[in-house]
């Protein structure tokens, strides 16, 4: 159990940061994570471990933004200043807006990296939900359409769906950067 | 170029910003991980049973699930309704004992009569 949170923790990580965009609340989320799968999945095969995980970390991530959702909605009432109250309001808008990136700094040799890095992190970032985390389960931790099903709840049809509607909102958006993916890879090959 | 290698080497880049998290970052996730293994740890240690080249059960744990506790809860207070309310098949009130001689196609008579029990042990053989 030991060896496999280790594998997994600093992904997690990134994948709560790109979804919440606050380190401080991705360090919680990681760790209630961490804790539910100890506490309650220990007795579960190896070979699960991966799944039971991502599912558990995409519900604390979901979690996470229904108390935001909440608070919000109290703050709104009780606001004086009251901003405008918009019925599609999109917390992911709202974070973007923020600009709370986390990119550490890097050597001064690495920087173009870097700035590739962030550039697609950020477009990461802006992807929705549910395109994001059907992306990252299937091409960053490697899980299978079926196991991404069960970790997402949905069906392998709609993974399949919201990884193709990612993987060409990415492509639009890195091109529009000026990252083409012959660059990206010639930029982190070496 | 297909999806699957789109994502692979986003998968990549990815990869490489792993190695930037800064160290109070690292020093939260290893501590995390700790607290993690903690409760991992936590019920294997209490009262178990260990099986044969299988895990280890845990007992204790189980008992405090309530998947566990509360049928047994439901079955116990069906048992106590059971017993307070059923009819306590081993006693009859002597009113009751008189109805059933009166009411019984053999006359009592039958019972005081010697001829009879013999008649009865005779027929039995």
């Amino acid at each position: 159990m030991s060896d496999f949170l280790a594998s997994v923790e600093k992904r997690a990580f990134k994948q709560a940061v790109y979804a919440v965009r606050q380190d401080e609340s991705a360090l919680d989320i990681v760790q209630d994570s961490m804790l539910k799968l100890a506490e309650k999945y220990a007795d579960r095969p190896a070979e699960e471990l991966p799944m039971l995980f991502q599912r558990i970390l995409q519900n604390t991530i979901r979690d996470w933004f229904r108390r935001q959702k909440v608070r919000s909605t109290w703050t709104s009432l009780f606001s004086s200043f009251g901003g405008s109250d918009d019925d599609d309001h999109d917390i992911l808008e709202t974070l973007a807006a923020e600009n709370t990136s986390n990119i550490p700094v890097s050597p001064a040799d690495q920087l173009e990296q870097s700035q590739v890095l962030a550039l697609i992190e950020e477009s990461i970032q802006k992807l929705p939900a549910r395109q994001r985390e059907a992306f990252m389960l299937r091409y960053w931790e490697e899980l299978d359409v079926a196991e991404t099903a069960e970790a997402m709840g949905c069906s392998q049809g709609s993974v399949k769906t919201h990884c193709s509607r990612a993987v060409n909102a990415l492509s639009i958006s890195l091109k529009s950067k000026g990252i083409t993916l012959e660059s990206v890879l010639s930029t982190h090959q070496n | 170029m297909n999806e699957n290698e789109f994502g692979q080497k986003v998968a990549r880049n990815l990869n490489w910003g792993l190695a930037h998290i800064d160290d109070a970052k690292l020093a939260r996730l290893r501590v995390a991980r700790e607290r993690a293994m903690d409760a991992y740890r936590e019920p294997v240690s209490v009262i178990g049973l260990a099986t044969a080249g299988g895990p280890v059960m845990n007992l204790l744990g189980w008992v405090r699930r309530p998947v566990f506790w509360l049928p047994a809860l439901v079955i116990a207070a069906a048992a106590a309704t059971y017993v307070a309310t059923a009819p306590d098949a081993g006693f009859d009130d002597v009113g009751e004992l008189d109805a059933k001689l009166l009411t019984g196609e053999l006359p009592i008579d039958a019972f005081l009569d010697k001829d009879f029990a013999a008649w009865v042990s005779e027929s039995g053989q």
